[in-house]
């Protein structure tokens, strides 16, 4: 690995996990306020994190079993907030608060 | 109010107190990395660094007891069993601290000898305490323990936040005597030290604030006990499933087998899967609530508590994690930021946050607001951010400089040191540490002046009839 590739395949990585956080953070908000511009941005958000581990898997000298590694948390990242969405209204509908 | 309520304010306020120390202390570590000739022959940088990292261990841990104490009456209707000993275990471990950095600042070394050992140091980062300070503090968890296991056994019924938590003890108190063998084989040695360093703070500690939370947002969200209850199940799982393998980050390259690559690597990079749900709950709750709730303080540490540390574990430590780029990255101002934001966003946030729910009650105050909380929140935080940028920057320029063009050679450590990329992150860091101080002395002031302003109400006493 070169020293220039070490550097980018870290702050692609960084990245990735941020994007992530982008879209839960928008895909939450979309859903919330209903709003098909934030859901729009959410996929947005995901369409970069599913860029940027495209980019890793294809340009960075990572060992195969990691870029598999980030290629199924790449996917991961896509269900856990809808998942996590529909099991906070489903709670909260049992305990009658739900939005 | 309780005895037990009592006794978790005073631990609340040593906690504020040490967080003090540990900021000033870090202040001076950083004003080091500016002006190495700083304090010369008088405190040496590795000193206000152990200042700066053993209280940080100790407020975080005093934070957690008060937040404890102060909801184990509420959760067993009842005063804690053996209270009186916590109380008297209180001072001594109070003083007991005092004492430690005293012995820190003053005497600071001795010969590898026995009586160092036992009186001075022990000399193993996050556990230099001596021996004679580490027994006691082992014996403050045992009657921690106690106390809540006791209650629950004595209340002869257990909610399922207090049996997690009681659950957790047992390691809580187990993990922590790794801190007295005196092992001459470093590798082995750093083993099962390790142990002690993740396992307390990945795994018992992160059960111990789930459920501080837990309890902290059916106070002030009024979430049912069934959904957080709920919730903290899942991260319990989580936790035991990520965090605990998550300890092979630790092992790369202390000569251990190479199988902890594998392990390590993977469970680390699973680490940030959990926190990306906890983002999602935070929106949920926000939004649900439509921002507004009785005490913005304790609401808004409450979700810089979720989101620092989805940035600070997640995004910092994910960037680090893999064995091919930690080659690289371990060690250096890079790890140091990553530190700083996970510790910051794991549980600081959230002892803040309980400081302000527990003075609320104290103070029988109907709603907590106004512009002083704000002030603490911004300067705190945004000196925080500011810090892990300018470490972030400095660990990059090691890591590329020394570690990757250099090759680790003791040249390249020095060119890595002189880089204009490090000397500016230090720089930036000095400054925002400055900031960070500013927040921690707006924190302080308006904790003490919680109540005594127009911002806040007081719960009127009901009318004589």
């Amino acid at each position: 690995m070169t020293p220039s590739m070490f550097i980018f395949t870290s702050l692609s990585l960084g990245f990735m996990v941020l994007a992530a956080g982008a879209y839960a953070l928008l895909y939450g908000a979309a859903r919330f306020k209903c709003s098909r511009v934030l859901l729009f941005l959410a996929s947005l958000a995901y369409a970069m994190l599913a860029l940027d581990a495209v980019i890793v898997l294809l340009t960075t000298p990572l060992d195969p079993a990691w870029k598999l590694l980030i290629a199924a948390s790449a996917l991961a990242y896509l269900g856990i907030p809808p998942v996590t969405w529909r099991y906070l209204q489903r709670t909260h509908r049992d305990e009658g608060a739900h939005i | 109010m309780s005895r037990s309520k009592n006794l978790a304010i005073k631990y609340l306020a040593a906690a504020i107190l040490f967080f003090g120390v540990m900021t000033l202390s870090g202040l001076l570590s950083a004003a080091y990395y500016i002006n190495p000739q700083l304090l010369f022959g008088v405190l040496p940088f590795n000193i206000a660094k152990i200042l700066h990292i053993d209280t940080m261990i100790i407020w975080l841990l005093m934070g957690f007891m008060g937040a404890v104490y102060w909801f184990l009456p509420e959760e067993f209707e009842r005063e804690p069993v053996g209270i009186w000993a916590a109380e008297i275990l209180f001072w001594i471990f109070a003083a007991a601290v005092l004492v430690v950095a005293a012995i820190f600042l003053f005497v600071q070394w001795g010969p590898a000898t026995q009586t160092t050992l036992w009186l001075f140091q022990q000399g193993r980062k996050y556990v230099e305490a001596p021996r004679w300070a580490a027994i006691g503090v082992a014996l403050v968890m045992l009657v921690f323990a106690w106390n809540v296991i006791g209650t629950a056994i004595k209340a002869g019924r257990i909610t399922g936040i207090m049996a997690v938590m009681s659950v957790n003890m047992v390691p809580l108190v187990l993990l922590y005597l790794i801190a007295f063998p005196l092992i001459d084989n470093m590798a082995v040695d750093l083993y099962w030290w390790w142990w002690l360093v993740h396992l307390w703070v990945e795994a018992t500690w992160e059960i111990l604030i789930g459920c501080i939370m837990a309890l902290a947002v059916m106070k002030l969200l009024d979430t049912s006990r069934r959904i957080v209850e709920g919730w903290l199940y899942i991260e319990v799982a989580l936790v035991l499933g990520t965090g605990i393998l998550g300890l092979g980050h630790h092992y790369f390259w202390i000569g251990t087998p190479d199988y902890w690559l594998g392990i390590g690597g993977f469970f680390s990079a699973l680490e940030p899967l959990p926190l990306l749900g906890m983002v999602v709950h935070a929106i949920y709750d926000a939004g649900v609530h439509h921002m507004k709730t009785t005490n913005r303080p304790a609401f808004y540490w409450t979700l810089a508590e979720a989101f620092g540390n989805f940035l600070g574990a997640g995004v910092f430590g994910f960037m680090i994690t893999l064995p091919q780029l930690n080659l690289f990255a371990h060690g250096t101002q890079w790890t140091v930021s990553h530190g700083h934001f996970a510790f910051w966003g794991a549980y600081a946030c959230g002892v803040i946050s309980i400081c302000y729910i527990a003075l609320q009650e104290r103070r029988r105050l109907v709603t907590v607001n106004g512009a002083g909380w704000v002030w603490a929140f911004v300067l705190l935080n945004g000196g925080l951010i500011g810090m892990v940028g300018a470490l972030l920057v400095a660990g990059m320029a090691q890591a590329f400089f020394e570690r990757a063009i250099g090759g680790s050679t003791l040249e390249a450590f020095i060119a890595g040191q002189e880089n204009p990329w490090f000397v500016l992150g230090m720089y930036n860091r000095f400054g925002f540490a400055v900031m960070f101080t500013v927040g921690y002395l707006a924190l302080v002031w308006n904790l003490l002046a919680l109540g005594r302003r127009e911002t806040t109400v007081l719960i009127q006493p009901a009318p004589a009839e």
